[in-house]
């Protein structure tokens, strides 16, 4: 190669003396001068390489592909190529984050739910004096919800309290009532009793005149006649 | 391409070993990572791209005309392998070595199974972590 690069030199420059321009006929004679020798004439697409060189964080992907690797084995190949598809969906899972948050917060709605339960057990516990403690737990509760509930479930217990109190009152009406009917009761009888009295003897007073059970006058009879006497 | 004559510009040294240059000097921190050196290689006539498609690319490291201490073969991205370019990605404990000036050889392999070597070699100043 240096050999018939000289020459082509060597042979140009004669001819460029010469003031003739004959390097490529020049060329092609030394091409088949060599052809002739059995020399090979190819020539090489690489010559002498040169480089040029620059600093940087030019593979930023090569170190995670690396780290990768180290968890699931895979290949440098595949590493890099799922690094890079990484890369681009991390926002993806970013998204798929996102949504399983929202699915977190339904699993809030569903323990507000179970305060929805709670309130409805705090309803009865308002009828005697254990309302109050499952109250305050409903409060709880209830800053997670909305605090509308907090207020009606307050309304609801005022009612339901006030309705027991009122049943009381009415137990104690009945009981007073029936003292005052029992007393009037014996009054009742004793006077019963008295005016029963007092028409038996009235009743033998009309006895007594049974002279008008006889058809003739008393006196007609004077002395020998006597009228018969019934006593009842 | 055409053939050119290259009569060598290289000289020789006193003890007989030629001389060869450099083709740059950097500067590193003793057990540093980084930065990552990238080579673009080109054919040094036509100055056309290298493809280095299939080609292995390696740099041997080793103090200034002492032995190597490291071998590590460049990184080429296949998907731009015609783009000449191979990029060193300095592992960990790559440089932890002693501070010093070093020099590296660039060798290139060609998927013909070509060996290509950089004459010039680059230089590697390397100093003492805190």
């Amino acid at each position: 190669m240096k050999f018939k690069s000289g020459l082509i030199n060597k042979l140009a420059a004669q001819h460029k003396q010469l003031g003739v321009n004959a390097s490529i006929k020049i060329a092609d004679a030394i091409d088949a001068s060599i052809e002739r020798l059995g020399l090979s004439a190819d020539i090489s697409p690489i010559n002498k390489l040169a480089a040029a060189i620059e600093l940087g964080d030019f593979i930023i992907h090569k170190h995670i592909d690396e780290s990768v690797l180290v968890v699931d084995g895979s290949t440098t190949i595949d590493t890099f190529v799922m690094n890079f598809f990484k890369s681009l969906s991390d926002d993806v899972v970013g998204t798929s984050d996102s949504i399983y948050k929202f699915d977190t917060t339904k699993g809030f709605n569903h323990t507000t739910a179970i305060s929805s339960h709670v309130a409805t057990a705090l309803s009865k516990p308002l009828q005697d004096e254990a309302a109050l403690s499952d109250t305050f737990t409903l409060l709880t509760d209830k800053s997670f919800l909305d605090g509308s509930s907090v207020s009606d479930s307050d309304v609801l217990a005022v009612g339901k309290y006030l309705a027991n109190a009122a049943s009381l009152v009415e137990e104690l009406r009945y009981a007073l009532s029936r003292g005052i009917s029992d007393g009037s009761a014996a009054t009742d009888k004793t006077a019963l009793i008295t005016e029963k009295h007092l028409d038996d003897i009235t009743v033998f007073a009309d006895d007594a005149v049974l002279l008008s059970q006889s058809y003739v006058n008393a006196f007609y009879f004077a002395d020998d006649y006597t009228g018969t006497s019934r006593t009842g | 391409m055409g053939l050119t004559a290259n009569f060598g510009s290289s000289t020789s040294t006193s003890d007989g070993e030629v001389a060869y240059g450099t083709l740059g000097t950097y500067k590193y921190v003793q057990g540093d990572t980084g930065p990552q050196m990238r080579f673009t290689f080109t054919d040094e006539d036509t100055g056309l791209l290298t493809d280095l498609t299939g080609a292995v690319v390696t740099l041997r490291l080793r103090p200034t005309g002492g032995s190597t201490v490291l071998t590590r073969e460049l990184f080429v991205n296949s998907g731009a392998a015609t783009n000449g370019e191979a990029t060193v990605i300095w592992q960990e404990g790559d440089l932890d070595i002693t501070p010093g000036t070093y020099e590296a050889e660039i060798e290139v392999i060609l998927s013909s199974g070509l060996r290509v070597t950089l004459f010039d070699v680059v230089v590697l100043r390397i100093r003492a972590d805190f």
